[in-house]
């Protein structure tokens, strides 16, 4: 039987129309009037001459345009894309080194024309803190490093044909080609120069110049040398050849000089210009393959070889440079004439040769090459802030369980609590994956769990899942504080088996924080038969109640913890949730401080953002300072968004919240309260469902609806 | 007298080749000749209808060659308005995708029951299917085309190729 990806790689085989022509022809059905100056033509046809012109007379003529292939990898870790740093014009003068943001902005002039010393094949230590480069003013020849901006300036070689400088990953050597004299090998005899007639050959050194160690010596030329990312490769070019017409390719070896393979076929051409991508799996390189330029790439051991960019009518295209992050790739070329020119700029493009875009040019002049890409630390990935959502879009609302009670999200795992639907106590947990929406796990429950009034009915925490409700207690289940206690249970997320059961008390349902590492439990009360609301704290690992704090409430729905203290939402007289107080709690003296809440309640929930406690009023939002036990002024917002649904979420991105749908007035649409600036986003509308609770995920908010169904929203 | 490195003899030589791209009916030509039947294939398979394929590509093209630079990213803007055609015209026709009409067009079996399982598919669970597995783009790059996210776009994924081995009792993989 044919699995799925067969039936896909069958309909790849399935033929198709050639439907240009009709597309050429047709008039569109919409009405979009034509665009001026836009209309379909033959373009013609324009036949390019190639220059009769090798690589070696391009070195001479756009001088300095070989490449310091400089976005040596690092142990150091992973980079970020620095500025591009490139040569302006060439030939014997009148060049100079600029630098432009990969963006093409911010452009400036890095040496200037008249800046007295030359700086060719530039390259950037690890660390991006300092270049290498090599040197051809008489006096002043061969391999140095300097500040990026030139300064502290350090001559390591006076060779006058020492060239291609890159540095070692960890940034304690340096490899370069050189043509040093050596009667050893024939081709290099006597005579003079001797550094003209001898093969050219790779060498590596002390970054501080010293200890400098041949590492290939034969009648080949080997050149461009470039250190893997990794430090255990150095990928060059050689001529395949030794004949009169060398076939440059790039191959690679250990830096001992050892195990040399050949990794770009060269075939049809030459390759050169190795740049290794900073993951080390691929170069790319710059070749000659059947009469066009083009830049091709190829896994480290040959495979794969492809070219990503040229070809018939690519122009001329050249010198690639990896981006440090292995985006991108920056070369150097025109795509009109299919040689060297003035208009020769500076470009980028994805690493798999699309999104082509120019960034620098110097016209009269061109860009010549010579690019060198600065390595940056990457940012730190930190456990930050969730990136706010631009968007949001409803992906399904599809069945869960009946009687529904409480959702949170947590350990990659959607959490959904609901009775057992058979008027007994007991209940379900059910663990849904949120990729697929797939129940992974239904775990049967003593408690009936609480309704989720608050944030907190269920907590993720630590590999535990914690989940409040009730136990069956003496007394008849109806009557007044009876028949129920107050519970919590914990749900280890590895086994997903109840492995505590805490009881308190009280009535009816729970609620739970923690705080410092403690568990703070809300047990519910009774007012008519003068059943206080308290707030527990509870040992861990057995269950024991260390302290009790007792309300002055009627009722309350949720407790958070934050900056220190407990904050509990206390309804005012009657059970009334329009208005109340704020308690709060110190933990330690287990005081209790009251502040009367600045409006009236959307729910009396308090919710965390940003570290700070929250209230939702009607209309707006109100921060409690815990520790000075008082409100800011509240914020307003439209009062169309305190028509609806009684409850809110929070995480460092806001405070979550549902309001009615201002077009249909009858849909539920999802917001977003910008705590730090007052700001409501509009996200989306929920068409299905009677929202009854609300969980938050990095990338999703999950909307468990009276039905019986979760609505599942994904941000964007 | 200075050298660079080492010279290298000529290797180039004259060619005549064909016009370099420079205009936007260029670009969208060669977007046509390089993703054409791919995004025909895709379509076909969204719709189920060789017709509904073959005039929502064509439309979309000869749309977005009208509009010009007006359109920033022409392959987005094409797949998306092709796709939204094919929806549109379904609806028209008041019909749901594939069977009958498929069955004209010259299609291996598996490939064919494909088509016609894609059509039990919701029209997000589709359009995210065959732009993923029949246009080959990732999930991140479907997204991008049908204007949703990368999370709804995997959510779909997962479910409708669950779907799909459901309805063509296919293996796993």
């Amino acid at each position: 039987m044919a699995d799925l990806d067969e039936r896909f790689r069958s309909l790849s085989r399935s033929g198709s129309p050639d439907l240009w022509r009709d597309i050429e022809t047709r008039e569109p059905r919409s009405g979009i009037p034509p665009t001026p100056g836009v209309h379909r033509a033959l373009a013609a046809a324009v036949a390019l001459v190639i220059a009769i012109a090798g690589i070696g007379l391009a070195a001479v003529t756009f001088g300095g345009s070989e490449p310091a292939t400089g976005t040596s990898g690092s142990l150091l870790g992973p980079k970020a894309n620095g500025e591009i740093w490139f040569r302006v014009g060439g030939g014997e003068g009148g060049s100079r080194i600029d630098a432009v943001a990969p963006d093409g902005s911010s452009r400036r002039v890095v040496f200037s024309t008249d800046d007295g010393s030359h700086r060719s094949r530039i390259s950037f230590s690890p660390d991006g803190s300092r270049i290498a480069y090599d040197n051809y003013v008489v006096g002043g020849t061969g391999i140095g490093t300097a500040n990026l901006d030139g300064s502290e300036a350090v001559r390591l070689t006076d060779g006058v044909n020492d060239s291609w400088p890159s540095w070692s990953p960890d940034g304690t050597q340096i490899l370069f080609s050189s043509t040093s004299y050596d009667p050893s090998i024939g081709r290099c005899e006597a005579g003079s120069p001797h550094e003209f007639d001898c093969p050219t050959d790779i060498y590596v050194m002390d970054a501080d110049g010293s200890n400098v160690v041949r590492v290939t010596s034969d009648a080949a030329d080997e050149f461009m040398p470039v250190w893997s990312p990794d430090g255990s490769t150095i990928a060059f070019v050689r001529n395949t050849e030794k004949a009169s017409v060398p076939r440059p390719a790039i191959f690679t070896m250990r830096p001992d000089g050892s195990d040399v393979r050949q990794v770009s076929s060269g075939s049809g051409g030459s390759d050169w210009w190795p740049s290794w991508s900073p993951d080390g799996s691929r170069l790319a390189f710059a070749a000659i393959r059947n009469e066009d330029w083009g830049i091709w790439t190829v896994n480290a051991d040959g495979s794969d070889e492809h070219m990503i960019l040229g070809g018939m009518g690519a122009g001329y295209v050249d010198n690639p440079v990896w981006s440090p992050d292995g985006s991108l790739i920056a070369f150097v070329g025109n795509l009109e004439v299919d040689d060297y020119s003035p208009q020769d700029a500076l470009y980028v493009m994805n690493a798999d040769g699309t999104g082509l875009t120019p960034i620098a040019d110097e016209p009269g002049v061109g860009v010549a090459g010579d690019i060198a890409w600065q390595p940056l630390p990457a940012p730190v990935e930190t456990v930050g802030p969730t990136p706010v959502p631009t968007g949001a879009e409803v992906v399904e609302t599809f069945d869960v369980a009946n009687d529904v009670r409480s959702v949170a999200y947590g350990e990659g795992s959607i959490w959904v609590a609901a009775s057992n639907d058979e008027g007994s106590f007991g209940g379900r947990i059910i663990r849904i994956d949120p990729a697929t929406h797939e129940v992974q796990a239904e775990i049967p429950v003593e408690v009936i769990p609480t309704w989720e009034v608050g944030g907190g009915a269920m907590v993720v925490s630590d590999g535990s899942l914690w989940v409040t409700g009730s136990l069956e207690a003496p007394g008849a289940f109806d009557d007044p504080g009876g028949g129920a206690d107050a519970a919590v249970i914990r749900i280890d997320t590895t086994t997903d088996e109840v492995v505590q059961t805490f009881e308190f008390g009280g009535t009816h349902g729970a609620d739970l924080t923690f705080l410092d590492g403690e568990l703070w439990v809300l047990v519910f009360g009774d007012e008519s038969v003068d059943q206080e609301m308290e707030v527990v704290r509870v040992d861990l690992s057995s269950g024991d109640v260390l302290a009790r704090i007792p309300l002055e409430t009627g009722w309350a729905h949720s407790i958070v913890g934050a900056e220190g203290r407990l904050v509990v939402l206390e309804s005012g007289p009657g059970a009334a949730n329009a208005a109340g107080r704020a308690a709060v709690i110190d933990p330690n003296t287990h005081a209790v401080s009251r502040v009367e809440v600045p409006g009236e309640y959307i729910t009396p929930m308090p919710v965390i953002t940003g570290g700070q406690v929250w209230v939702s009023l009607d209309p707006g939002f109100a921060r409690l300072d815990p520790r000075g036990v008082e409100f800011d002024d509240p914020v307003e917002v439209p009062r169309r968004f305190s028509d609806c649904c009684g409850f809110v979420e929070a995480d460092d991105r806001g405070i979550w919240f549902l309001s009615l749908d201002p077009q249909t007035g009858t849909d539920r649409q999802l917001n977003l309260f910008d705590a730090a600036t007052g700001d409501v986003a509009e996200l989306a509308v929920l068409e299905d469902g009677a929202p009854v609770a609300m969980a938050v995920a990095p990338d999703s908010i999950w909307i468990l609806n009276y039905e019986g169904t979760l609505t599942h929203v994904t941000l964007g | 007298m200075f050298t660079f490195g080492p010279v290298f003899p000529p290797v180039k030589v004259r060619v005549e080749r064909s016009p370099a791209g420079g205009s936007r009916s260029e670009e969208i030509e060669r977007l046509y000749r390089e993703r054409g039947d791919r995004m025909w294939r895709a379509v076909l398979a969204f719709a189920g209808d060789p017709e509904v394929a073959s005039d929502a590509v064509a439309e979309a093209f000869a749309q977005v060659l009208r509009r010009g630079k007006d359109v920033r990213d022409p392959e987005r803007w094409v797949w998306r308005a092709a796709f939204r055609i094919a929806s549109g015209e379904l609806k028209e026709r008041r019909k749901r995708p594939v069977v009958e009409t498929i069955g004209t067009y010259e299609m291996e079996e598996p490939a064919r029951d494909l088509v016609v399982a894609l059509g039990a598919l919701s029209e997000k669970q589709r359009r995210a299917v065959v732009l993923h597995d029949a246009a080959g783009y990732p999930a991140k790059e479907v997204a991008r085309i049908v204007g949703s996210t990368e999370a709804a776009v995997r959510v779909h994924l997962m479910r409708g190729r669950r779907r799909l081995r459901e309805l063509l009792k296919d293996d796993d993989g």
